[in-house]
C-alpha cells in the first residue's frame, strides 16, 4: 500500500513539470488552447503515466528478488544454508584433531568388523558350549594412482575350534589366538577388461569363498568344502600369486555383464613350489537376477597329515600327495525377496579318491531387516575320510545394515559311522 | 425459511466444490506436491550420448560394478552422490539405481569387504555438484533439472519422481 502510494504521488510529480512546460506556460501565453495542443497534452500525458508504471514494476520486481534491508536473495540463503552444513559437518569431525595423512596414496580407507560367536554343539555321547570365536579384522584400501589400488585384511582371531575327530565325542578344543594376514594384494586397472592383481588374494572359485567376510554371509560356517579356515578340501580358500581379470559389458545397453579371472599361486598349507593355476568365468544376466559361473584349477598337492579343522571333518592340510583338477559350476539367483546359492565341485585326483562338494542355499528376505534361509551341505572329501552331510536352518536379523545378528541350527550327519550331532550357533557381526 | 434454505446448501455445494477441487489439486501433484524432474549431468567433455543404454551404465557405475564411461576417451568414471534420504537421493535410487536404501547399504558392505571400494563422495548442493562435475572429466551425478545448466556440464537424462 506504502508504495502505491508513493509511485502515486510520484507520478504526479513528474506529471506536473511536464504539465508546467507543456501547459502552463501556453495558458500565460495565450488566452486559448487549440484541440490539437490538448491532444498532444494528453498523450504526453499518458505517455509519462505509463512510464512511470513501467518503472514501478521494474522496482517491485527487484524488491521481490531481494528482501527488505538488502538481505539475500532465498536460493543464495540455501545456498549459504548448505555450505554452513557442511562446514560444520567437517568441524565436527576434524575440529582440533590432526589430519591424517597417506605416504604416497591419492585416498586411504579404512574399515573392519567384529564378529562374536556362542556355539553349543551336541554328540550322541557328549555336549559342549563355548563363546568359541572372536574375530576382529581390519581392513586398510588405498588408491596409491588413478590406475592402481592397494586392499589388505589383516586378522586377530580368537578361536576354539570344536572337533569331531570322534563324532560322537565333539568338543571345544583349547583356544587358540591367530594373527593371518588373510588379504594383501595390488590391483592394476588398465582398463574394465584388464586388471592385474598380485599378492594373496581369495581364490577366485565359486560364490561363497569369493564373497568370504562375515559382513555378509547368512552363516559365518563356510559350507564344507570351504573348511576349515585357509584350508584346501577342493581347492585352496587363498593364493599367494598373481591374477588377471576382467569384465566385459554385453547385450544392448551393456546389462549382461561377463567377467573372467584367471590364477597362479601358492598355497601356504603345501610345498612352496607347488603351483596352483585355474580360471573363472562368469555371467551376470542382465536384472533377471541370474548369475552363472564357471571354475576350474589344477593344482598339486603334498601330503601335510595335521589335526581336522574347525567344525571340519578333514584337515588343513591334504593326506595325500597327487597332482588334481577341480571343475566346478554355480548358479546364483538374487532379485527380490529371494536370495539362493548353488555350486557343485568335483575334484580328479590322479592315483586318488576323487573329491565332491555340492550345496544349496535358499534364502528368503523376509523384509529389510530379516532373512530366513536353508542349506544342504554335502562333501565327499575323498583321501580316505567319511562323507558328511549338513542341513543347516537360520536367520538373520540386521537392526541396522552394519550389524547383522545370526542364529543357525545345524544337523550334521557321519556317512560313515552313522554319527549324528546338533549345532546351535548364535553369532554376532559388526562392521564399520 | 424456504428461499433461504436453497442459498445455505448452495454456500456448502459451493464450499465442498472448492474443497475437493484443492484436494485433487494437491492428489494429482500440483505445482508444489507433484513429480519433480531431476537431471543427470556429466561432464561437458564426456562424449558418451547412448540414449538408450545411459540409465543403466549410469547405474553401473555409480555402483562401481563399472569403473570406465564407454565413451571415446575411457574416462575413468567419477560419481559423486547426494546426502542420504534428500530428494535427489531417493528419486535416483528409484528410478535409476531400482533399489531401496536397505538394498543400497547392503551393496556397499559387500564391496568395501571384498574389494575395498568405497561409495561415492556426497555432495550438498546442486551448485557445487555442477562444479565437482565440471572438475573432472569422468564426473556425473543427479541434480533438480533446473539447476542442471551451469558451466562445464551436459544433461545425459533426465527423469521424474
Amino acid at each position: 500500500m506504502f508504495q502505491r502510494s508513493y509511485f502515486h504521488s510520484g507520478s504526479w510529480a513528474v506529471a506536473l513539470p511536464l504539465l508546467l512546460l507543456a501547459g502552463v506556460q501556453p495558458v500565460s501565453a495565450s488566452e486559448s488552447i487549440s484541440a490539437d495542443e490538448v491532444t498532444e497534452l494528453r498523450q504526453q500525458l499518458a505517455d509519462s503515466n505509463a512510464l512511470i508504471g513501467s518503472l514501478n514494476q521494474r522496482v517491485q520486481t527487484l524488491e521481490n528478488g531481494q528482501p527488505s534491508g538488502g538481505g539475500l536473495s532465498p536460493s543464495d540463503e540455501a545456498r549459504i544454508a548448505a555450505l554452513e552444513d557442511m562446514f560444520l559437518d567437517m568441524d565436527e569431525r576434524v575440529g582440533t584433531r590432526g589430519l591424517v595423512q597417506a605416504f604416497d596414496a591419492i585416498s586411504i580407507d579404512i574399515g573392519g568388523f567384529l564378529t562374536q560367536s556362542l556355539t553349543v554343539v551336541k554328540g550322541g555321547g557328549s555336549s559342549d558350549a563355548s563363546f568359541n570365536n572372536t574375530q576382529f579384522e581390519l581392513l586398510i584400501a588405498a588408491q596409491i594412482t588413478e590406475e592402481v589400488s592397494f586392499f589388505v585384511a589383516q586378522g586377530f582371531l580368537r578361536e576354539a575350534d570344536v572337533d569331531f575327530t570322534t563324532p560322537s565325542m565333539p568338543f571345544f578344543r583349547k583356544s587358540a589366538v591367530r594373527d593371518p594376514l588373510i588379504i594383501s594384494w595390488a590391483n592394476y586397472k588398465h582398463s574394465d577388461a584388464v586388471q592385474v592383481r598380485v599378492g594373496r588374494f581369495v581364490t577366485p572359485q565359486g560364490i561363497i569363498n569369493i564373497e568370504h567376510f562375515p559382513p555378509v554371509l547368512l552363516d559365518i560356517n563356510q559350507p564344507m568344502f570351504l573348511r576349515p579356515f585357509s584350508g584346501n578340501t577342493i581347492f585352496p580358500n587363498f593364493l599367494s600369486g598373481a591374477q588377471v581379470h576382467g569384465k566385459f559389458f554385453l547385450g544392448e545397453g551393456g546389462e549382461d555383464v561377463l567377467s573372467y579371472v584367471v590364477f597362479s599361486g601358492a598355497f601356504t598349507g603345501s610345498d612352496a613350489d607347488d603351483f596352483i593355476s585355474g580360471g573363472r568365468v562368469q555371467l551376470v544376466l542382465g536384472d533377471s537376477g541370474f548369475t552363472v559361473g564357471g571354475n576350474f584349477t589344477h593344482g598339486h598337492r603334498t601330503a601335510m597329515p595335521g589335526s581336522l579343522g574347525n567344525m571340519s571333518i578333514v584337515p588343513g592340510g591334504s593326506l595325500t600327495t597327487n597332482d588334481y583338477n577341480v571343475g566346478g559350476a554355480d548358479l546364483l539367483y538374487d532379485k527380490g525377496a529371494i536370495l539362493w546359492k548353488t555350486e557343485y565341485f568335483y575334484s580328479g585326483e590322479q592315483g586318488n579318491e576323487d573329491r565332491t562338494a555340492f550345496y544349496t542355499q535358499p534364502g528368503y528376505r523376509v523384509n529389510d531387516k530379516w532373512i530366513v534361509f536353508y542349506r544342504y551341505d554335502y562333501l565327499d572329501p575323498g583321501q580316505g575320510l567319511e562323507q558328511s552331510t549338513e542341513h543347516m536352518v537360520g536367520f538373520n536379523f540386521l537392526p541396522v545394515s552394519t550389524v547383522r545378528i545370526r542364529a543357525v541350527y545345524i544337523r550334521k550327519e557321519f556317512k560313515g559311522t552313522d554319527d549324528e550331532a546338533d549345532i546351535l550357533q548364535l553369532s554376532t557381526t559388526f562392521s564399520f | 425459511m424456504i428461499f433461504h434454505m436453497p442459498k445455505q446448501l448452495m454456500g456448502l455445494v459451493i464450499a465442498a466444490v472448492i474443497c475437493l477441487g484443492l484436494m485433487a489439486e494437491m492428489a494429482s501433484g500440483g505445482d508444489d506436491g507433484g513429480p519433480v524432474e531431476y537431471a543427470v549431468i556429466v561432464n561437458a567433455s564426456n562424449s558418451f550420448a547412448d540414449e538408450a543404454s545411459a540409465s543403466n551404465v549410469v547405474k553401473q557405475l555409480f555402483l562401481k560394478d563399472r569403473e570406465d564411461w564407454p565413451n571415446k576417451n575411457k574416462d575413468q568414471a567419477k560419481p559423486f552422490g547426494r546426502a542420504a534420504g534428500s530428494p535427489e537421493t531417493k528419486a535416483f535410487l528409484a528410478k535409476v539405481l531400482g533399489m531401496t536404501d536397505a538394498e543400497l547399504a547392503k551393496h556397499w558392505i559387500a564391496l568395501k569387504q571384498k574389494t575395498g571400494k568405497t561409495p561415492p563422495r556426497e555432495v550438498a548442493s546442486d551448485k557445487m555438484l555442477a562444479r565437482f562435475v565440471a572438475k573432472f572429466p569422468g564426473g556425473f551425478g543427479v541434480v533438480k533439472a533446473d539447476a542442471a545448466q551451469a558451466d562445464g556440464v551436459k544433461v545425459l537424462f533426465t527423469f521424474k519422481h
